[in-house]
């Protein structure tokens, strides 16, 4: 049996944070919930596209939003790929933009109708922007810059077996 | 070609659609009680589907008790549990996480065949369990390619056989889609070009479930359009349950007045200039059922009332706009029409419109994967409406409710003939 299969779920969180290749996993997930995101994205322009020319154009800023929305995501999904910190941070306001936007739209939904929410709403706007966060928490540290502007943070953690670090590079060592 | 239709659109289940002839007497739509607002199935779950609904709230429960199901056998020694603990600990997340979504659409496709008639639907579910089953294990041992050969088919037959498509049926189309995305991430040393263009495919196969899915909503729809009582509404629409069909006499009566009334009163208004100095918001008439709304006419108390209508419906033709209809709304979201012209004024509501702030006009409709465009708001639930058509020589069958596009079409090609 692997090694992986056998060790604690709180063991391998913290060998994750001093090892982030084991966090690799996560990116590759977020990248495929991101891509996601933005063919969905790309389907709703095509769709805003045949009510435009329906409407000769009446309501192209909608177009021109989803479409440039749809270009966005795709692009944040390659560039968390590539560990760009603007990715992570760009993607994290987009998915708090989406989830709260999307949690209005369904509270009104049940407010207004009152039927219980839809699947869909709820999956694409809730818990697919949920997930991403969680997620984007979970990989910080893949993110370079994010990791070096916070030096003291990263080397306050706790050790693997959850004592205390025996030096502190702005305190000095620990008595 | 009848029987070849309603196959290829899957429409003889799971909603039985009232007849709108008037001759099928008592309708009977399960579910629903006279009264209730119909919508189309696109934004509900029908009710064969709501047992897979249960088993989707329960699935991460579930989940979380065969892991750990699993885990004990293993830790006793059980060959089998070993390996299976062995192989998922050793696969990438991607892949684990793709394995579960596939795995859970495979679940609830086993539960449609046990919540739906027999039929060959129910075979097209339990070979599609079967096979989803396979294919999550696959995912898991690293047989990749016959793994996504069978989600993609399976994605594919929701294209063709999925109609009418509801909130369960793209729920499950989403996961596999999401799996099919975790197996095309996109890797350094992937020279294929058949692995590279994965990610492209992924998008192909979201704008085509959509697309698929705008028409299966749309090929279920009542013959004329879907204002009318007892009928399959088109999406975003709403339309009561309905007892019958047959207007009483003094229902007709009522109607009547009612319309001859409003074809008297619009007569000034044939000229939007007229309109838009009278209040209505006419703005650029574009197609044939431009809404000019007149906002102080909008909540002021009066319903139904020929003299105070609250829009006015033009069509833009090659000899400049004319006025086809009006359209009576009711003052709040939760108010109903009222109901003297019986099942001849029908009132509707309408769902999950998307309403553009900038500028501020209707957007679209939710689109199947449950949003609206960018920066326009989904307005979840309407107040009730009802549309006249005012136009000459307008059929008596057609005074109210749905316009005819192809009598409409028809009318304005004479107007053509009557100019040359």
């Amino acid at each position: 049996m692997s090694d992986d299969a056998n060790m604690s779920r709180r063991s391998r969180r913290a060998v994750e944070e001093h090892e982030p290749e084991k966090l690799e996993g996560w990116l590759d997930v977020m990248w495929a919930v991101v891509f996601l995101q933005g063919s969905i994205l790309v389907a709703t322009s095509l769709e805003s596209l045949v009510i435009n020319i329906g409407t000769g154009f009446a309501i192209a800023p909608i177009l021109l939003f989803t479409s440039l929305a749809a270009f966005i995501t795709l692009m944040t999904a390659k560039g968390l790929r590539r560990r760009r910190s603007w990715a992570r941070r760009v993607t994290i306001v987009t998915e708090w933009l989406v989830l709260v936007v999307g949690a209005a739209e369904v509270v009104a939904t049940v407010a207004l109708a009152g039927t219980a929410p839809q699947l869909m709403p709820v999956a694409v706007t809730v818990v697919m922007p949920i997930a991403v966060l969680v997620g984007m928490r979970r990989i910080r540290v893949l993110f370079p810059e994010e990791s070096e502007a916070k030096p003291a943070l990263r080397e306050d953690e706790a050790t693997i077996d959850g004592s205390l670090p025996r030096h502190h590079s702005m305190l000095g060592p620990i008595t | 070609m009848r029987v070849a239709a309603s196959l290829w659109f899957h429409a003889d289940e799971p909603i039985v659609v009232p007849s709108s002839d008037g001759s099928g007497g008592a309708t009977v739509l399960e579910g629903f009680n006279i009264g209730d607002n119909v919508g189309n199935p696109l934004y509900t779950v029908v009710n064969e589907h709501l047992a897979a609904v249960v088993m989707l709230l329960l699935l991460p429960l579930l989940t979380w008790m065969a892991i750990r199901f699993v885990r004990v056998l293993a830790n006793r020694g059980m060959p089998r549990a070993v390996g299976i603990r062995v192989k998922v600990a050793d696969a990438p997340l991607n892949r684990r996480v793709a394995a579960l979504a596939v795995a859970w659409s495979a679940v609830l496709h086993a539960v449609l065949v046990f919540s739906h008639d027999v039929s060959f639907y129910t075979a097209l579910y339990a070979a599609g369990a079967a096979a989803l089953g396979w294919a999550a294990w696959s995912i898991v041992s690293a047989r990749r390619r016959s793994a996504v050969s069978i989600v993609v088919v399976s994605i594919a037959a929701y294209w063709f056989l999925g109609a009418p498509p509801d909130q369960l049926g793209l729920f499950v189309k989403l996961m596999e889609l999401l799996a099919l995305a975790l197996l095309a991430i996109p890797t350094a040393d992937a020279q294929r070009r058949l692995r590279r263009m994965a990610p492209a495919g992924v998008v192909c196969l979201v704008v085509l479930t959509s697309f698929a899915a705008w028409i299966g909503a749309f090929a279920t729809v009542g013959a004329d359009g879907g204002h009318h009582g007892g009928e399959f509404p088109s999406p975003a629409t709403l339309v009561p349950y309905v007892e019958r069909l047959e207007p009483t006499p003094a229902e007709a009566a009522f109607a009547d007045e009612v319309y001859w009334a409003t074809v008297a009163a619009v007569g000034k208004y044939q000229d939007p200039s007229a309109a838009q100095a009278a209040g209505y918001d006419v703005g650029t008439i574009r197609g044939l059922d431009h809404h000019a709304q007149n906002p102080d006419l909008v909540g002021d108390g009066r319903i139904l009332d020929p003299e105070y209508l609250e829009s006015l419906i033009y069509a833009e033709t090659p000899h400049g706009p004319i006025l086809v209809g009006v359209m009576f709304e009711t003052d709040g979201i939760w108010d109903t029409g009222p109901t003297d012209g019986g099942p001849i004024i029908m009132w509707h509501r309408h769902e999950n419109v998307c309403f553009s702030l900038l500028p501020p006009a209707i957007a679209g409709i939710e689109s199947p994967f449950g949003i609206c465009p960018l920066g326009s708001l989904n307005i979840p639930y309407t107040g009730e409406m009802v549309h006249a058509w005012t136009l000459p020589g307008m059929p008596e069958e057609d005074h109210w409710g749905h316009l005819d596009d192809e009598w409409l079409e028809a009318y304005i090609r004479g107007l053509d003939q009557h100019d040359r």
